[in-house]
Formats: structure tokens, sequence, C-alpha cells
């Protein structure tokens, strides 16, 4: 199995011919008429990549190059080198395997910006201390404040009048997260509610005027505060930072496709709340609701009000802060959910 | 240089098909381990390049340790988080974070050149580059600052100096590398540059005025007519981007190269700027037609056009007694100048 190599020395730049060969205990190499043994453990060849010159690593900083590129294969062989960096090779080496590992990236890509990384966020959002929490919501409303709303028109006896019917629910139901409601005149996006991160519930005037039952509004507080209790608002945040970070690191060695596809997972997960997130917000109501022995069609009054009204208005939050009724169309099926349950639990 | 010298070519081999059969797997591997690949994916994507890049039949090498770029990018990753996190709760700190980071720069850019500086290696011997912290810190805060207050006049003497930083501090075994460029073709190239741009806006609106005949300084328009030439200028300044780099790039390239001594080597560069351009656009055009699966072969024709333009300048006698490492303890191993900071921090 000799044969011959470029010897690089680590010390000048001038190559010498080297006869390569090795036995049980290590590489024969000469050069110069000279022979030396070096054993195995002092040995490293490079891993296959394409037609590249696989390089023979000495530990004393040496180098063979070889145009033999048999021998070194069969040298990574003997050395049980290279394991890992040759499946990977195989992989590299075929067309159709290419073919492949688009259609996997492309799968990937869309299914872990789609699920994966909300995923993620959930887990992640645990580690997120509650005042760190209270800012982002802080700092949600006083954007909000600057580019959307304004003061509430609604007399301070009313505010308290409301306050003081859901702290009262509260203490029945006695599993309210920490909350503070707010009244803002919403301006464009009208008759609306949002739950933003930290506890924060903001009701609009408009909303406010729409409901024909405080109990509505009522039912329209215990859906904010399912967002509340399960840190939605953070979790959707978390997501779209997230989202570009990671494709960002994950990418950003493929070179233009980070760039191009940066803003893409923000969009995609920045339509408001995910589905499954209104349906816990609507669990959470449910439960409340019956807690609190109120009717629950009491919500689907509300939401069909709200709906008619609406006519395909699309609502969409800011700086951390998502509306009652985004993009999702599925308000019938909501509606229902709530009037078929239309019994209330005994003992009301 | 006493004796007769001769151009030995730089030569590129690497191939458009076999490099995107690396970088699809390199994409997918990225993204089923969450990132953690990234890391050995620019491994692989380095070492193709500097594998295939030969200079007098022996080809170039890149040694990082997968590990350190981890590492590097781990401390991005942190970073980035804190400040995305930072701008929605603590909008000060993100201030700060910004400003620290700005403060950083120069110890970045210094260190990122020197990891892939280290990490390079040709005919065993490592290259190296040991530009100085301080007059880093004079290019990039300093001479960055006084741009902004010179508003861009003094932006060409600064892109000199970073020039002369960068092509002046390198070194390959013993030899250090200088840069003897001057600062006038600089200027030049610029006003070139800034004057392509206006005609190329110009000829737009010029353009516009023909076609539609629309009279614009005589009496109002109005809004419409307005509206047009804003797009038409708009659109001429997007479509000249890429002939002003492909120009600015070219020159640079000469000036850079013209400029730079290795030892007794010298550097003879051919780079057109109307190759260059016509590379910028093809490759433009091909990425948006094949939603950027072209990118791969992209890299390669790049590689091609800076490669196959560009030779050294060396004794008759051969490169084979070219360099000798700076000192007998300095092995090709690199084990000694691993530290904490040996992350690689080249972002870009």
């Amino acid at each position: 199995m000799a044969f011959a190599a470029d010897y690089f020395d680590g010390r000048a730049s001038g190559a010498k011919l080297a006869l390569v060969d090795w036995d049980a205990d290590g590489l024969l190499l000469t050069v110069e008429g000279e022979t030396r043994r070096v054993p195995f453990a002092d040995v490293r060849v490079g891993d296959r990549l394409g037609r590249a010159l696989r390089v023979i690593y000495l530990a004393n900083a040496g180098e063979l190059h070889s145009e033999n590129q048999a021998a070194a294969d069969a040298l990574a062989q003997r050395l049980g080198q290279g394991r890992l960096g040759g499946r990977v090779f195989r992989l590299e080496s075929r067309y159709s395997l290419a073919v492949l590992a688009l259609l996997f990236s492309a799968l990937v890509g869309w299914a872990g910006v789609r699920h994966g990384i909300p995923v993620l966020a959930g887990y992640a959002v645990q580690f997120v201390p509650a005042t760190l929490e209270a800012r982002l919501g802080e700092h949600g409303l006083s954007a909000l404040d600057d580019l959307m709303f304004q003061p509430s028109r609604l007399s301070a006896q009313r505010q308290a009048q409301l306050r003081q019917r859901l702290a009262a629910l509260c203490r029945k139901t006695g599993d309210c997260p920490p909350w503070r409601l707010e009244f803002r005149d919403g301006k464009q996006i009208g008759a609306n509610a949002l739950a933003l991160p930290g506890g924060t519930l903001v009701l609009t005037d408009a909303i406010v005027s729409m409901a024909r039952h405080d109990d509505e509004l009522m039912a329209v507080a215990a859906h904010e505060l399912g967002h509340v209790r399960y840190r939605h608002g953070l979790r959707q945040a978390l997501a779209g930072a997230g989202a570009v970070l990671l494709l960002e690191v994950m990418l950003g060695d493929v070179g233009g496709i980070a760039d191009l596809s940066g803003g893409i997972p923000a969009l995609l997960l920045q339509t408001g709340y995910t589905r499954d997130m209104e349906e816990e917000a609507d669990t959470h109501a449910m439960v409340f609701m019956r807690r609190a022995c109120l009717p629950p069609h009491r919500f689907a009054d509300i939401l069909s009000r709200l709906d008619g009204g609406r006519a395909g208005k699309a609502d969409q939050g800011e700086g951390g802060a998502f509306a009652l009724f985004s993009t999702h169309p599925a308000t019938p099926q909501r509606i229902k959910a709530f009037q078929r349950r239309e019994l209330v639990t005994s003992g009301c | 240089m006493s004796e007769q010298n001769r151009v030995y070519p730089l030569q590129f081999t690497g191939r458009g098909g076999e490099y995107f059969r690396i970088w699809i797997v390199n994409l997918a591997l990225s993204l089923l381990t969450l990132g953690i690949y990234s890391a050995w994916a620019k491994v692989r994507r380095k070492r193709y390049f500097n594998n295939h890049t030969l200079l007098d039949g022996h080809h170039f090498d890149y040694l990082a340790d997968p590990i350190a770029i981890i590492k590097g990018r781990a401390i991005a990753f942190v970073c980035m988080l804190a400040y995305v996190l930072a701008q929605n709760v603590y909008p000060l700190i993100s201030a700060i974070l910004l400003l620290l980071f700005f403060i950083a720069t120069p110890w970045i850019v210094v260190r990122a050149l020197q990891f892939n500086a280290r990490n390079s290696s040709h005919r065993g011997l490592r290259f190296d580059f040991q530009g100085d912290m301080a007059e880093s810190y004079r290019i990039f805060l300093g001479l960055a600052l006084l741009s902004m207050l010179t508003l861009g006049l003094s932006a060409p003497y600064a892109f000199y100096r970073k020039t002369a930083f960068i092509a002046g501090n390198h070194v390959y075994g013993n030899l250090h590398s200088s840069f003897q460029g001057r600062v006038w073709p600089f200027y030049r190239i610029v006003l070139v540059a800034i004057a392509i741009l206006f005609a190329s806006i110009v000829l737009a609106l010029a353009g516009v005025i023909a076609v539609a005949g629309m009279p614009v300084f005589s009496h109002p328009a109005g809004i419409g007519a307005f509206v047009i030439y804003l797009m038409a200028a708009l659109m001429a300044f997007y479509a000249a981007i890429p002939i002003v780099a492909g120009y600015f790039n070219a020159r640079v390239a000469r000036q850079m190269f013209s400029g730079t001594q290795f030892g007794e080597l010298g550097f003879a560069s051919r780079h057109q700027a109307r190759g260059l351009i016509w590379l910028y656009v093809s490759n433009l055009i091909l990425i948006a037609l094949t939603l950027g699966l072209f990118i791969p072969w992209a890299q390669v024709r790049s590689a091609r056009f800076w490669l196959d333009n560009l030779g050294v300048i060396g004794p008759e006698r051969g490169l084979d007694g070219i360099a000798a490492a700076a000192g007998e303890g300095l092995s090709a191993t690199g084990s000694e100048m691993a530290d904490v900071f040996d992350v690689d921090l080249g972002i870009a």
C-alpha cells in the first residue's frame, strides 16, 4: 500500500517527496532517504469532501498531500476515522439525495416556523419572570396609547362598576391570574378587547357600549383572562423574535436565504393568536362563566354581534398585544359552542 | 526582487453542481439539528472553497474547529436575543446594548480576521492576522465617526485606511504583508461610483420624459406625474446598485492587490469592472428566478471570478521556498493560540 505524497513539514513552505506506508503500529514515512515511524495516534486524515484532496495531518504539524486518494481512504479506514464525515460525504454525493434534502428542508422550514417555534416559545415562557412580562405589557400599552388609543370617555363611575363586577366574579371563582382592567377609546380598532402580557386587560369604549348586558363584558374579560393565564401574548412575542433569530443562526451560513426569508416567519406568526390559543381562551371563559354562574350564551351573544358588525375587518394587535377577534374565520363555530352548552351548572 | 519574476496564476477548480449538493445537505442538516450543524456546515463550505483554490499546484486549506464556531454563534445568539427582548421591555437597555456593540465592533473585526486567517493554511503553513487593536479602533470607530461628521467627505479615506489595515497586516509563516497603496485612487473610485448612480437616475427620468412626453418644469404636472418620476428614479437607483457595486469592488480589488506585498511576493490583479457587473447582475437574476436554488452556483462563479483573475508574482525558481514558520515553536496545530476568545465572531 505504499504511495507517494508531497510532505510539508510545517516549518517551511517547500514540498518534499515522501514515500508513505503503514504497518500494524503506525505510519512509515520516508523522506530524503530517511524512514521514521509515526504512531497512528498522531495521524489524522481529513474528511472526504467532494473531489477535494484528503490531507493526512501529522501531530508534529506535518502534512501529506497525495494524488492517490484511494490510499488516503484506506488509511482513514485503517485508523477508523471519518465515519461521520463519510456519511455526510455519501449524502453529498448524489443528486437524488440532494433533491430529497431540498424537499426535506422546505418541509422542515415550514413546519418549524408554523409549529416548532410556537412549541419552543411555549417552553421558553416558563423561564421569563413575571416582572419582565409585566414590563412587556406596560411597554405595549404605552406604545398603543401613543399610536392608536385615546383616553376613555366612559365615566369613572362606570369604569369602577365594571372593575368591581369582575373582582367580585374573580373572588367567586377563586382562580383569576393577577389582572388590571383598563378602558380606552379604541378609534380604528372599534369594538374590541385586548389582553397584554402581564395581565392588563383593555376594553374599548365601543365594546362597552355595544354590550346589552354587563355579563357579556364579563364573558369577554374571562376570555382575555384565559390569554393572560396561559401567557399567550408573551408566547407570541417570543415566537416572533425567536423565529427571526433562529433562522438567522441556523441558516446564517447558507448565504442569502436568511435575508430573503427573514421577514416571512414574522409575518406567519404575527397574525395574532393562533387558533389553538383562541380555543384555550374560550375554554377558560367557559369554565370561568360556569363557576361564576354566568349563562354561557352571554359570550355567544356579544361574539355574534361583534362578528356582524365587523364584516371581515381584521384587527391586529401591536407591541405584544393581540385583539380578541383576529383573523380566525371560525367565529360561528365558537358561537355555537357557547350556545350549545346553554345549561348552567346546578347550584346557581 | 533582484532576480527574474513570473506570475503564478491562482486557479479555482470547484464545480457548481458538486457544491450545490454540499450546500443543500448543509442546509438540511442545519435545520434537522436546530442550527448546531451549521458550524460543521461552515467548515465544510470554507474547506470546499479553500481546497479548490490552487496556487502553483498546491491547494489552500481550512482547519477551524467547529466547536469554536458554535461558541461564537451561541454568543451572537444570546446578544441578539438580549437586544430583541430589551427592545420590547427596556428600550434604554437596548440603546445601551447597541452602543456597546458599536464600541465592540473594532475588536470583533480584528478577532474575526484573526480567526479566519489562523485557520487558513497553504503548504502546511498557517496564515495569521496581526492588526493592531488600537489601529482598529482608530479606523472602525474614530474614522467612522469622522465620516459622519464630515457628511461622508472623509469616507473614502476611511475606506482606504480599512483596506490598508486588512491588506497590510496578514502573515504567512514568516512573511508579513504590507500595503503601499495611495489614498487618491479611492477618492476617484467613489466619485465615479456616485456619478454612475446619478447618471442612471437622470437617464431613467429622461427616458420617462421622452416616452410620456411630459413637460417637467414648465407647469405642475400633478401628483400622478410626480409619482411616476419618483418610481422611475427609485427603480433606476436599485438597478444601478449591482452596477455601482461591481465597478466599486473590482476597482478597489485592483488597488488592494496591486498595493500589497507578501515579502518578495506581489499580486497581479486582472479584475475587470465589466466582468464583475455581469457576474452580479446575472447571479441576481438567476437567484431570483430559481427562488434561491442558484445560490451555490453563484458562489462558485464568484470564487472563479475572484481567483481566476488573480496571480501571485514570485521568483522564477518557483514558490517552494517562499516562507518558513515564524518560529521553531510555532506549530500548525494552532493549540497555542487557543484562548477564551478563540471563537468565530465572523457573523457575516
